[in-house]
């Protein structure tokens, strides 16, 4: 199979594709070894195997990042797939130590999934965030329906101030990636308008010696032909309306030059 | 008798410009290179009007050029520069500064002639 380099990608598909991947090989890193020392700490778990499965997504995403063609769209998807589960495996984690009595608090676990997922989420806002809330409220249906009481002072509200934070920070991620893909808009604009001035500007200086060359010969052949009055004034009034055209040509091109961004 | 020196790269306009002069009797000597002009050295600078345009080719000696050479000669008549472009080119700018009319193809045969004709009576 044949990939497609990123020599010609666009900036914003680089950076979708290196904020899944980022995502992909922390959960495939984190989630193998938080495997391994559950498995020794608790043996093989619901837990142990809901980390497992974890990996395994990952890698899925991060092969899917590297045999597909380079999309935002094709990171989004692969960016879904590393970062769904850990609110699965977060879920798994807090029943199964609170079903064994083992107390732990959990919030700082939350706290860091919603912040990775604000700073690595690729293009789309909405999905990320939808997680982001829903991390929160866990922490809270967990605290208040299944009785599953943090440690930590604070929590679970510590936990939601941290989802807004991250709501915020995806919000101004997704502002900033407009703002930058109007400004490339703008100058590709821009640009196109400056070639366009470049050309006009061309054709006026290059007609301009052949129209000289008329306008001579219309003033010779009236002289030498008087019988041709009307071709040579036939003639004269070509050279003036080109001449008209050419003048257009130049304030079209400097008007391009002004033309506001 | 005015007597022009045109200096043009485009052989078109050069041969029509002389022709045009012809017609009004006004003898011209026609060029279209740098070297043409020094290769017709008494007749160029026995001329009263040099038309030359400002750009005579890439790579080539421009108008410029062939107006200092005038200068350095001691070209007693008076030098115009022709050009064809519309706004700016290094070129140009150059012979702006040099205190020497421009003026933009196409000009009237009727500006040819009162340059010749001002010449003429000067």
């Amino acid at each position: 199979m044949t990939r497609i380099t990123t020599a010609t990608t666009a900036p914003e598909v680089i950076e979708a594709r290196r904020g899944a991947a980022t995502a992909a090989i922390i959960a495939m890193l984190g989630q193998t070894t938080l495997a391994v020392v559950d498995d020794r700490a608790l043996g093989f778990s619901a837990l142990v195997a809901a980390r497992i499965a974890h990996v395994a997504l990952a890698s899925i995403a991060l092969a899917l990042l590297w045999l597909r063609p380079p999309s935002v769209r094709g990171a989004d998807v692969s960016f879904a797939l590393a970062a769904i589960p850990f609110q699965l495996v977060l879920l798994v984690s807090e029943l199964e130590f609170h079903a064994r009595g083992d107390v732990r608090d959990h919030g700082s676990w939350y706290q860091l999934t919603m912040l990775g997922i604000a700073t690595l989420a690729p293009a789309d806002p909405m999905l990320p965030a939808f997680l982001v809330v829903t991390l929160g409220v866990q922490r809270v249906v967990l605290r208040y329906l299944l009785g599953v009481v943090p440690l930590a002072p604070g929590e679970p509200w510590l936990t939601l101030i941290f989802a807004a934070v991250a709501v915020g920070m995806l919000v101004s991620r997704a502002r900033r990636r407009e703002f930058v893909a109007n400004a490339a808009r703008v100058a590709a604009h821009a640009a196109a308008l400056e070639r366009v001035a470049r050309l006009l500007l061309l054709v006026r200086d290059r007609a301009n010696s052949p129209l000289q060359t008329v306008a001579l010969g219309a003033a010779i052949m009236r002289r030498r032909c008087p019988d041709q009055q009307r071709v040579a004034s036939a003639m004269d009034r070509a050279v003036r309306r080109l001449r008209k055209l050419s003048k257009a040509l130049q304030r079209a091109s400097r008007s391009f030059e002004r033309a506001p961004l | 008798m005015p007597r022009v020196l045109i200096c043009d790269d485009d052989p078109d306009i050069a041969e029509v410009m002389g022709e045009f002069f012809q017609d009004h009797g006004i003898d011209c000597v026609t060029t279209h290179s740098f070297d043409e002009v020094v290769a017709h050295r008494t007749e160029s600078l026995g001329c009263s009007l040099a038309i030359l345009d400002v750009n005579l080719g890439f790579g080539q000696p421009s108008g410029v050029d062939v107006f200092r050479w005038l200068q350095r000669e001691h070209f007693a008549g008076s030098v115009v520069f022709l050009t064809g472009h519309a706004v700016t080119s290094s070129l140009l700018d150059g012979a702006r500064t040099l205190g020497v009319p421009i003026l933009s193809k196409p000009i009237e045969g009727e500006t040819l002639l009162r340059l010749a004709d001002a010449e003429a009576s000067a």
